[in-house]
């Protein structure tokens, strides 16, 4: 056998990888050539004699990953690892600065789950699996579980557990308090949604509220008004047959028009639409809805002078 | 021909376009961009009205609505849409 053999002689390894193009074993660190993985994960590269690695695939947690690294056992809190030796005093506010980010983390693991980690060669600290409990693990779970405040009269907990448990209260907290938001928007959407589907019903379109004046005028009135932002407050019987008379209440004043009952032309406006250059009225060339316009345009210019007192 | 109007909720930047015009009412059948201008409304509020489309008794061959006023109302609570009401122009006394 040739040396040359010895030395093109490849071998499949299987490693975590977590982004970019370096890769590393316990001794050796190698390029990977060619395409990457898709995702962060456990992969197969081969490898030679070279420090070249070529992806092949995905592949599974290697448990012998850890043999040689140094471990980590803590527990899991939001894909990173509590360490067991973390301070005694538990203060949620430092869940992330004590805490370390754990990659590879297997999905479907326990609240308060221990677990063990190895750190690679270029510092994070991969999942490797799953760590014998120390005991209080059910009880303090139990506890979360019955919304329990404290966890102080369960005997020997240690403080990485203790954070983690308030660390998963503030944050079923938080869930709470988010939720009951959400359900005051929805509340306040839905009333939202059904003053306006109530408005649209009672005012619907200008040809809708003309049908509705020939058998509901006092209807058919209020809806006009209401597109202006007027309320209705009486309707009685005009002079002429065809005449109806309408008070309103707009900006807090009261008015009163009279109007042709079916098709909601003024007939009076209540209000002085007078050309005085002309001597012409203007009163019939607007509707119910648009009288509402007009007030408005009165009161904004200080033009506002009314014939028809209310009240 | 006369449209059929669209009831739909409108959105924060959509209005609902009352016209007043030879003293009759009728909206547009559909919504209109609130921030559309002057010119816009007044050219589309006369297509509408020249064309039959508001459903008016008649059609008018000549619209002129260079005069016209358009009024611009935000939604409130009790009126929960924008609104734009195009009107004649206003002689006050």
């Amino acid at each position: 056998m040739s040396w040359t053999e010895l030395l093109a002689k490849t071998q499949v390894i299987t490693l975590p990888w977590l982004g970019g193009r370096a890769l590393h074993d316990r001794a050796r660190s190698y390029r990977i050539a060619g395409a990457t993985p898709p995702e962060h994960g456990w992969h197969r590269f081969e490898v030679g004699g070279s420090r070249r690695a070529s992806w092949l695939g995905e592949g599974e947690l290697y448990v012998d990953y850890a043999e040689g690294r140094e471990i980590v056992r803590g527990y899991l809190v939001e894909q990173r690892i509590l360490p067991d030796g973390v301070d005694v005093k538990p203060d949620v506010r430092t869940v992330f600065s004590r805490g370390e980010p754990l990659w590879l983390v297997e999905p479907g693991l326990d609240r308060f789950a221990r677990v063990r980690a190895a750190r690679s060669a270029d510092g994070k600290l991969v999942y490797v699996g799953p760590e014998l409990p120390l005991g209080p693990e059910p009880e303090v779970l139990a506890a979360y579980q019955d919304r329990a405040s404290t966890i102080d009269s369960i005997a020997g907990v240690p403080p990485a557990l203790h954070l983690a448990f308030l660390w998963h209260t503030l944050r079923r907290e938080l869930a709470d308090a988010r939720r009951r938001e959400l359900e005051r928007l929805a509340r306040e959407e839905a009333e939202r949604a059904a003053r306006e589907a109530e408005y649209r019903n009672t005012t619907g379109s200008a040809a809708a509220r003309r049908r509705l004046a020939q058998i509901d005028f006092e209807a058919a009135a209020r809806a006009a008004l209401a597109v202006g932002g007027a309320e209705l407050l009486d309707v009685r019987q005009g002079r002429a047959p065809h005449h109806r008379v309408v008070q309103f209440r707009f900006r807090n004043r009261r008015f009163e028009c009279v109007v042709h009952w079916q098709t909601l032309r003024i007939v009076d406006a209540g209000i002085c639409l007078v050309d005085h250059a002309t001597e012409e009225r203007g009163d019939e060339l607007f509707t119910l809805e648009s009288l509402v316009a007009v007030i408005d345009e009165a009161i904004r210019t200080h033009q506002l002078v009314v014939f028809r007192h209310v009240g | 021909m006369s449209m059929h109007f669209d009831p739909r909720r409108l959105r924060a930047n959509e209005a609902r376009l009352n016209i007043t015009f030879d003293g009759q009412n009728a909206d547009l059948p559909a919504p209109v961009p609130f921030g559309a201008s002057d010119a816009q409304i007044k050219a589309w509020a006369r297509e509408a009205i020249a064309t039959g489309a508001l459903g008016t008794p008649r059609a008018y061959r000549d619209v002129d609505l260079a005069s016209f006023v358009v009024d611009r109302f935000s939604a409130t609570e009790k009126v929960p849409e924008n609104r734009i009401f195009l009107r004649p122009v206003t002689p006050f006394g």
